[in-house]
């Protein structure tokens, strides 16, 4: 982890800029349109590879390249990723960034007990965050919508265009919707991801959908609480003033009514509605856009102990803890599942996964016996430390936590590896690290010289 | 992901299987655990007319104790070894390689013999068997039977030396003596997967058995009758460096000798004898 901090350096983000094509053209000129990224990510490579001492936490997240290219405030790793949050100015938020960067640090040099005096930690080397030049490109931009509709018997049915695909959006949507609005959360249906019958979207990708989709939810509780409240003020015979929206009822100064009471008069009782009631009834639609464009996502910290056996080439993970700030947790359970199947995925990257064919275009994993997926015996207990920094960005301060479970593993353990190897003299940067890699990269060091690409391969 | 179309016929006796397999024309495939020859079955690799189902034979499904023997029916499951339905005397070495297979869905169908059968190198059975120095029982055409050893039986990678019309009926492992020391070690990337190193030893003295076997080769398994041949300056363990040198004639890739070696020096490890690095 040391190392990986010390790679922080300067030297290598300079050179890397350096390194751009696009470099000459970004000082001299502005880049209005979006950037061909591959001749950077090439350059990269051939600068990380031939040049610099392999940074691995750098090598899984291009995308942190682009950010850095366009000199965004908001960069990630695969190790250590940031939310940019407000930039009110320079230095305040590069404070903050810093702050939290070693907060972070911090914790997770407690948890894997590399410094036994907590007291004293070490120090964090400075992070370079620089202050955007000019408007950087979005990651998550536009806007979600969602359906709200109180049903004749007062229960709720929300329609969202994003799907879930085993993340809980019918639990968390639901439990946002119950805080806006206090129906009992048995009583709220979510239907989702159908083009038939829910709101066009874009649908889950890049941690959006509990920001977007969540965030439109909420926009969408509200305006049919207005709704519920004008018609509950009305049957209470009591002034719009002075109602509120609380446990699935609107509640007067001193008597209440029921959602179920209001839906029934909507539907089945309209001659009992005020004159001047809103005609699109108990279903509203409504749009959400975050207030922030440049990702509102959680950033997440991952730190490995493993042991390489230097005879099989085998990798053991002996203990694995991520420290992730996921904003204010919709519902913390489901949080901890995303982050640890998230790992889960991110080991397989990092030690089994691969699609590799054979010199005639044979793919040579085309069924699970040769494509090996992490079990459970090779998902180590994920040890989740969280840090609720609440995003002010979005709805509730919560951030999208989808990806930084499965960005951290392939930096953190390929870094644990080779950490364990260096003693040898061996490197590895191929993913994934099988043990005939390792094997590979043991004899070549042995033998004094570099792994070839085909024993790599 | 479809097999071909065929039937399934379902013979109670020894005698009408070999009939069925000796017809010429009958296309028909021997089938019990079907662990191995269902995803071959899917992927069209076999495409049989008709699968004779071995497991209907009583006689294939028991254990028949002998005095300095066992005889396994082909069709008797691994996990039935696994769970010590087999005597305890001189047999120690099979429910521990049993409980190493693949996963316990896979031990309750696969049987000992669609293993041996089958003649995956990477399989466990072959291997550990051969280390026992056991043998195949089979039975042929007009009441005939011969008894071949395993290490004859499997004459390749996925061959045996089965003649049309002969089926596999049970395998005779000899007991061990109570003085015998055996290891088997296999190396799996995960839990469950076919090996890629296996090494199995049996040191059997009362008995003069030496025997090594590494599994997981590229062709068969590698059969090393008497590793005293390798010993070097009186040891009682193979020199890794003669070990080497035979695993390299053998075709097996350097980072293949390399764990092959780790894994017979768990084995020796496990069987009680020191082994140099």
């Amino acid at each position: 982890l040391l190392e990986s901090l010390s790679s922080l350096d300067h030297e290598l983000l300079h050179r890397l800029m350096a390194a751009s094509p696009l470099n000459a053209r970004s000082t001299n000129t502005k880049v209005n349109r979006p950037a061909d990224f591959r001749n950077y990510a090439l350059e990269f490579e051939r600068v990380h590879m031939t040049r610099l001492r392999p940074s691995l936490h750098l090598l899984k997240l291009i995308n942190c390249m682009e950010a850095l290219k366009e000199r965004r405030l908001q960069w990630s790793r695969s190790s250590l990723r940031f939310s940019k949050a407000a930039a009110p100015t320079t230095r305040s938020w590069k404070r903050r960034c810093q702050a939290a960067l070693h907060a972070a640090f911090c914790e997770l040099a407690r948890l894997m007990t590399f410094f036994p005096d907590p007291s004293n930690p070490p120090e964090c080397r400075a992070v370079d965050v620089r202050r955007p030049m000019q408007r950087p490109p979005s990651i998550i931009p536009g806007y979600e919508q969602a359906n709200i509709k109180v049903t004749v018997d007062g229960d709720i049915e929300i329609r969202v265009g994003t799907h879930s695909h085993g993340q809980g959006h019918e639990t968390t949507f639901a439990q946002i919707a119950h805080e806006i609005l206090g129906v009992n959360f048995d009583r709220i249906k979510v239907i989702q991801g159908d083009t038939a019958n829910t709101p066009y979207s874009t649908s889950t990708w890049g941690s959006r959908a509990i920001v977007m989709g969540g965030g439109a939810v909420a926009a969408a509780s509200r305006k049919v609480a207005t709704r519920l409240l004008a018609i509950g003020a009305w049957l209470l015979q009591t002034d719009l003033a002075h109602v509120r929206v609380e446990g699935g009822r609107t509640v007067g100064e001193n008597n209440s009514i029921s959602f179920r009471d209001i839906a029934r008069c909507w539907y089945l009782q309209p001659q009992n509605l005020p004159a001047d009631v809103d005609r699109g009834g108990l279903e509203v639609t409504e749009g959400y856009r975050a207030k922030s464009d440049f990702g509102t996502f959680s950033y997440a910290t991952h730190a490995a102990t493993v042991a390489v056996d230097p005879q099989t080439g085998l990798t053991e993970i002996l203990d694995y803890v991520v420290v992730e700030d996921g904003g204010t947790m919709i519902d913390p359970m489901i949080v901890d599942g995303q982050i640890m199947g998230g790992t889960a995925q991110g080991i397989g990257s990092v030690l089994y996964e691969a699609t590799p064919f054979d010199a005639e275009g044979q793919p040579l994993a085309s069924t699970l016996i040769d494509y090996i997926l992490p079990g459970p015996t090779e998902v180590p207990d994920v040890r989740i430390l969280h840090m609720e920094t609440a995003s002010p960005n979005t709805e509730f301060g919560m951030k999208g936590i989808g990806e930084g479970g499965a960005v951290g593993p392939p930096g953190a353990i390929l870094c644990a590896i080779n950490d364990a190897l260096k003693s040898k003299g061996a490197e590895i940067y191929q993913l994934p690290v099988t043990p005939d890699r390792v094997l590979a990269a043991l004899a070549a060091a042995s033998a004094g010289r570099a792994p070839t690409a085909l024993e790599m391969s | 992901m479809k097999p071909v179309a065929f039937d399934i016929v379902r013979p109670r006796t020894t005698e009408e299987a070999v009939q069925l397999l000796s017809s010429p024309t009958s296309g028909a495939r021997v089938v019990a655990g079907s662990q191995s020859l269902g995803p071959m079955l899917n992927l069209r690799l076999v495409q049989p007319q008709i699968l004779c189902d071995i497991t209907g034979i009583e006689a294939l499904t028991s254990f028949v104790e002998e005095e300095d023997a066992l005889v396994i029916g082909a069709s008797v499951t691994t996990g039935c070894i696994e769970d010590r339905r087999l005597p305890p005397n001189g047999f120690a070495m099979l429910p521990d390689v049993a409980a190493s297979i693949a996963y316990k869905a896979v031990r309750n169908r696969g049987t000992t013999g669609g293993s041996v059968w089958h003649a995956d190198p990477a399989a466990d059975w072959p291997s550990a068997l051969c280390g026992l120095n056991a043998s195949c029982m089979i039975a042929g055409p007009g009441g005939s039977r011969r008894t071949l050893l395993i290490s004859d039986f499997i004459t390749g990678a996925f061959e045996n030396d089965l003649k049309p019309g002969e089926l596999l009926v049970g395998i005779r492992i000899p007991r061990q003596s109570p003085g015998a020391k055996w290891g088997y070690q296999k190396l799996c990337r995960k839990t469950g997967e076919f090996a890629s190193a296996i090494a199995v030893v049996n040191i059997d003295r009362d008995r003069g058995l030496y025997r090594l076997i590494f599994g997981a080769t590229e062709g068969r398994h590698l059969v090393i009758p008497d590793f005293r041949i390798l010993c070097e300056n009186g040891r009682a363990a193979p020199s890794p460096v003669a070990v080497r040198n035979v695993l390299s004639e053998a075709g097996a890739s350097s980072a293949r000798v390399s764990q092959q070696i780790a894994m017979m020096q768990r084995a020796f490890s496990q069987a009680g004898v020191r082994c140099e690095n």
